[in-house]
């Protein structure tokens, strides 16, 4: 079938009918080869419906922060986790601020302002991006420990615990972040379980039972035959 | 070409195309007939790059994943969720219940963990144990060749453990566990909770042609594009739409509203509502099959009417929408310190536990009626939005100053990585007269003019009994293994941690099956006791849900269903 006119029915239900008659997409069977068949190819990220995608052009049709708010926020981000920007993190804010606002806007904005109103009273007039290094490192120091008995935290300890928050899951969702993690999954490959030295350093071993039945990943391959009791013939 | 009014009798009409309406079309198909099917939402074909979200990275979303518009994240492949807009129900004052609801080809097979069990012996008949419940009018003997079928069709992974009420199947391979998860069956082991490797629909070895084979991406939840998972729409709807055999029409974006009867009680088709133009339109048919999902098919009965039914078709017995029940399930999370600092490799794996704990106990010694069985999570697995939430709380769980930033902090969230883990009982509720859902007193209709349902449901002293066994199992479990962070212990006061009827998304029981045509809605075959050419392949039927997920089940009984359909359709019996 006509996979764009699928995709066209799909995101904008613009075609006019709802109608798909018999199709004949057939690949010619399966696709046993995923390393050609997984190669992104496409634009976005993936299949959204007509509400997601509305939805969507919308909110990047607004704007939430000002400016300063940005600038505010860049400069805060990369001290948290230094070079943030790199990952996005002022995008990601501002999107996800419009996205989820009930979550995010008001401890944002409020923060920000906590944030200007201290350094202002602390330093002549000053906002936090108008500070030395020095300067701002003394506010962020006295924020960015939260005092584990408090049942309560101040405005700006909490507005810290949120932007470290969003910090935090920006980098480690970009791609210099995964890096720093060592995260080196998501893409095809042959699992066969732990690395042996893992299992040596954990004090594990297969159980004895089960060793001998799981997947021979050498015959995956292979098509299964079974005895007439279910017993895998050909591992 | 917009079809307002077609002609054309279709041997068939199937309303939904999730697990149950799915098989049905492909076994109609492969019969040689003709057959419409209604789906609710869009057309969707995981094998479509362009639809395609499995293997991108959580920055290509301006979100960076999170659950805004899709419950399970930005990447899931399931539309829709609990709420969807414009499609509102309500649930009676004092009660909870979540109804998920995926409006797309394949329906919520495209989202799920693919845990896949056959129902026991034991399951079909709990009546004839200990008096609670129904029996079902079918046993595990009956439905076993079917499970054969489906096993040896889609691809399950497994093995033969010889349980009395786990039964063997004709397994592929499993995977080898986890690192956590070995951990975890090891110490579980120690406090008698035996763990055996998990039975999903994955295809670790070559199980025909038409599927392909895992790439341990572990994101079938992102429906695969190699059909490595068992989805609907690739392995069942879009065979049956290529089957050379029948014929298949398929109506997306089509609102099934009412069956449509003639005089005696017959279908004579169904009318939807076009969601493009938001008009009604009616298809012929000599067979009406409902696949809607349990809810979904109690609504569409609910509101049709037949001479001499105007309580709803085929609810004679007053039970349709009655004995709703879903899975009972709470879940325990943990941190580890023994974790911490793991070398990195990549155990991705299958898209979820490559071991599980099956009900090991007997109920008659125990205060509670129903088992459940133990699924686990945890691992170095690809992060998204929400990745180091728990970042102070393990800072003070493990001794280090609560806080902080720059790369100090990011050297202590390095350590972390892969050291949390957690554990979620799976349960079976009793079924129940009282818990139900039924068309919303109040008048309300759905943006497509449809009378909407609202739900009356509350757990009972057998599930909170349950849940109490099993927030004390798991948290043994979780102590042995020296982990931290536990999730406190839930008291009768929180229900001891149970989640809201619906959250499991295993809701089945409103139209059960049985001989008795005063006490169920449809016979042994699903078919409508007071409709000769009516018939339901979805969870509707289910007599009871065991301490299983119900898809395996579905599937069973749809292609059982079909079989039967097509001999009594040579017959002249329909």
């Amino acid at each position: 079938m006509d996979r764009r006119k699928s995709l066209k029915t799909l995101l904008g239900g613009t075609i006019g009918t709802a109608f798909i008659t018999t199709v004949g997409c057939d690949d010619g069977g399966a696709n046993l080869a995923p390393a050609t068949a997984v190669e992104a190819e496409t634009e976005g990220y993936g299949l959204r419906t007509a509400y997601e995608a509305e939805r969507e052009e919308r909110l990047r049709s607004e704007r939430f922060f000002t400016d300063h708010e940005l600038t505010t926020l860049a400069v805060l981000g990369n001290i948290i986790v230094p070079d943030v920007e790199e990952s996005g993190f002022t995008e990601f804010c501002e999107f996800m601020a419009k996205d989820q606002p009930n979550v995010h806007q008001n401890r944002l904005r409020g923060g920000l302002a906590w944030l200007n109103n201290e350094s202002s009273r602390r330093y002549e007039g000053k906002t936090f991006d108008e500070l030395s290094d020095e300067q701002r490192i003394a506010i962020v120091d006295e924020i960015a420990y939260p005092d584990p008995e408090a049942k309560v935290q101040d405005p700006g300890v909490q507005f810290f615990n949120h932007a470290r928050y969003m910090a935090v899951t920006c980098y480690y969702t970009s791609r210099q972040g995964i890096e720093d993690l060592g995260y080196v999954g998501n893409q095809a490959n042959v699992w066969d379980g732990p690395p042996q030295e893992v299992l040596e350093q954990y004090d594990l071993e297969y159980d004895p039972r089960w060793a001998a039945l799981y997947v021979d990943q050498s015959k995956r391959e292979e098509q299964i035959e079974w005895d007439e009791k279910g017993n895998v013939l050909n591992g | 070409m917009q079809i307002k009014k077609t002609a054309k009798e279709y041997d068939a009409i199937i309303v939904g195309s999730g697990a149950g309406g799915g098989m049905t079309a492909r076994r109609l198909a492969e019969n040689g007939l003709n057959i419409a099917i209604i789906e609710a939402g869009p057309f969707f074909d995981p094998t479509d790059k362009e639809m395609m979200t499995q293997l991108r990275w959580p920055w290509e979303s301006p979100r960076r994943g999170a659950s805004t518009t899709r419950p399970f994240g930005d990447f899931n492949a399931a539309f829709g969720g609990w709420d969807i807009p414009g499609e509102p129900y309500t649930v009676a004052p004092g009660t909870r219940f979540g109804w998920f609801r995926s409006r797309m080809l394949g329906g919520r097979t495209n989202h799920w963990g693919r845990i896949s069990l056959r129902f026991g012996p034991d399951d079909f008949k709990h009546y004839d144990k200990d008096g609670i419940g129904a029996n079902w009018p079918i046993t595990y003997d009956e439905v076993k060749p079917w499970y054969d079928k489906v096993d040896k069709l889609i691809g399950v992974f497994g093995t033969n453990e010889g349980l009395p009420n786990d039964p063997d199947g004709f397994f592929l391979p499993p995977p080898k566990p986890r690192l956590h998860e070995m951990l975890i069956a090891k110490n579980a082991k120690k406090m008698g909770v035996p763990f055996i490797p998990s039975r999903l629909s994955v295809v670790t070895k070559k199980v025909n042609d038409e599927r392909g084979l895992c790439f341990y991406c572990n994101q079938c939840s992102r429906s695969c594009v190699v059909k490595a998972d068992f989805s609907s729409s690739s392995a069942l709807v879009i065979p049956a739409m290529n089957s050379s055999e029948g014929q298949v029409d398929l109506y997306t974006n089509s609102m099934a509203r009412e069956v449509v009867t003639d005089d005696t009680g017959r279908a004579t088709g169904v009318s939807y509502v076009s969601k493009e133009d938001r008009r009604e339109y009616t298809i012929k048919g000599k067979v009406v099959v409902l696949a809607a999902g349990a809810c979904e098919t109690a609504r569409l009965l609910l509101n049709s009417r037949a001479p001499g039914q105007d309580n709803g078709l085929g609810n004679g017995s007053g039970t349709v929408g009655r004995y709703l029940h879903d899975s009972t399930g709470l879940n325990v999370s943990g941190f580890v310190p023994s974790l911490m600092d793991r070398k990195r490799y990549n155990e991705d794996g299958v898209g979820s536990l490559h071991t599980y704990a099956p009900w090991w106990l007997d109920n008659r010694k125990l205060d509670f009626p129903r088992g459940y069985h133990i699924e686990v999570w945890g691992g170095m697995g690809m992060p998204s939005y929400g990745f180091g939430g728990g970042m102070l709380e393990i800072q003070k769980a493990v001794g280090e100053r609560v806080g902080g930033y720059g790369r100090k902090m990011l050297d202590e969230m390095n350590r972390y990585y892969g050291a949390s883990i957690g554990m979620a009982m799976r349960g079976e509720s009793v079924a129940r007269y009282d818990n139900y859902c039924e068309i919303d007193p109040s008048g309300k209709v759905d943006e497509w003019g449809i009378p909407i349902l609202r739900f009356d449901y509350k757990w009972s002293d057998y599930e909170y009994n349950q849940a109490k066994h099993a927030q004390e199992t798991l948290r043994g479990i979780m102590d042995q293994m020296g982990a931290e962070l536990v999730t406190p212990m839930r008291g009768p006061e929180q229900e001891y941690g149970l989640l809201a009827p619906g959250e499991i998304i295993h809701e089945v029981g409103t139209a059960r099956m049985g001989d008795d045509p005063k006490t169920s809605v449809t016979d042994k075959w699903g078919k409508l006791h007071e409709s000769p050419n009516v018939f339901i392949s979805d969870a509707a039927t289910f007599a009871s849900q065991a301490d299983k997920n119900p898809t395996w089940t579905i599937l069973a009984l749809s292609w059982r269903q079909g079989d039967h359909i097509v001999e009594e359709l040579k017959k002249m019996n329909i």
